[in-house]
């Protein structure tokens, strides 16, 4: 038995799930936040969705088929609330999605909790007018260097599709990126 | 020799130079995102919370049902049998009115008073088609 079947085992004992929740927080905790971030773009946001995300894990463990990596499964999770929580957003001050994506990302440049520069400014903005599932793509590559397999678990996409759509997504940032460079 | 050296073995990827500055500034922006001094150090879920959370989520579950179906029940036992007690009530109480209460009751304005007929035009209708039965009535 390796660590994460171990871990899952534990976690669905009631006598040792609140130490094994404590293992797998710790273990997901900075992954998850990042993963979650890069959707929902603040720190304020992000927090509460991982609290979420980690409620349901807790909730949910024993829902949990092992069908799929602990990981991915908790990936899966995370991204689904980081999209709901926009949606939610979005309905809540009747935004569109294309404007509240500009909104928050001019938020950004005031953010203190984020340190990019003019490029990682309009990085974020040519990602906000990628396609969802574009974006999401390119981003779990890009960012986190998941495996092309791990993100067909997670997003539900094959694995050729998404290939596809993750080159797609680097070229159109690429050429977007190229017309607004400086040096 | 010269030839040799001068010749470059290694290859790269089509628009590798071409798109290299792009490529780098990406690269230089790969984690704009900063958390707040031990954020990741403090983070913690309390599961204890959680737990209660369920239990008054199940009792939430159990609690709308119950509280429907009393409301339910209220309204089929209070309102279909006693249907016509109401009525009977209602024209008790009204019956039980002197003039100055009843007026209370009255809509006046749902009253169409052009539709109403003046004093004439009653008396009128009244002597143009009374009968002769009525006649004798009239007069016991």
């Amino acid at each position: 038995m390796n660590k994460e079947e171990s871990l899952i085992k534990d976690l669905k004992d009631s006598a040792k799930k609140d130490l094994a929740f404590e293992t797998l927080v710790n273990l997901y905790k900075e992954k998850l936040y990042y993963q979650i971030r890069r959707i929902v773009l603040n720190h304020d946001d992000t927090d509460d969705v991982l609290q979420n995300v980690f409620i349901k894990v807790y909730k949910g463990i024993n829902k949990f088929k092992g069908d799929s990596k602990l990981s991915t499964w908790m990936y899966r999770i995370a991204y689904n609330e980081s999209i709901n929580f926009l949606k939610l957003k979005e309905k809540k001050y009747f935004f569109s999605s294309e404007i509240m994506m500009s909104t928050m990302i001019n938020k950004l440049k005031e953010d203190p909790y984020f340190d990019g520069d003019e490029t990682a400014i309009k990085l974020q903005s040519i990602m906000a007018k990628l396609p969802e599932k574009q974006k999401l793509i390119f981003q779990m590559k890009y960012y986190e260097d998941l495996k092309f397999t791990e993100i067909s678990e997670i997003l539900g996409v094959t694995v050729g599709a998404l290939k596809a759509s993750y080159h797609i997504a680097k070229k159109k940032i690429i050429d977007e990126l190229k017309l607004n460079q400086t040096f | 020799m010269d030839n040799l050296n001068k010749k470059e073995n290694f290859k790269v990827p089509e628009g590798y130079f071409k798109d290299f500055n792009t490529n780098l500034s990406l690269k230089r922006t790969r984690n704009p995102f900063i958390v707040p001094s031990n954020y990741f150090e403090d983070f913690q879920i309390n599961t204890k919370k959680i737990k209660s959370q369920r239990k008054s989520i199940n009792l939430k579950k159990m609690i709308m049902p119950v509280a429907a179906s009393i409301i339910f029940g209220f309204f089929i036992f209070n309102l279909l049998p006693n249907n016509n007690d109401f009525e009977i009530d209602y024209e008790v109480e009204l019956y039980s009115l002197n003039d100055s209460e009843l007026i209370d009751y009255i809509n006046f304005d749902n009253i169409k008073t052009e539709n109403l007929l003046d004093q004439d035009n009653s008396y009128n209708y009244f002597v143009n088609t009374i009968s002769y039965e009525d006649d004798l009535l009239i007069l016991d």
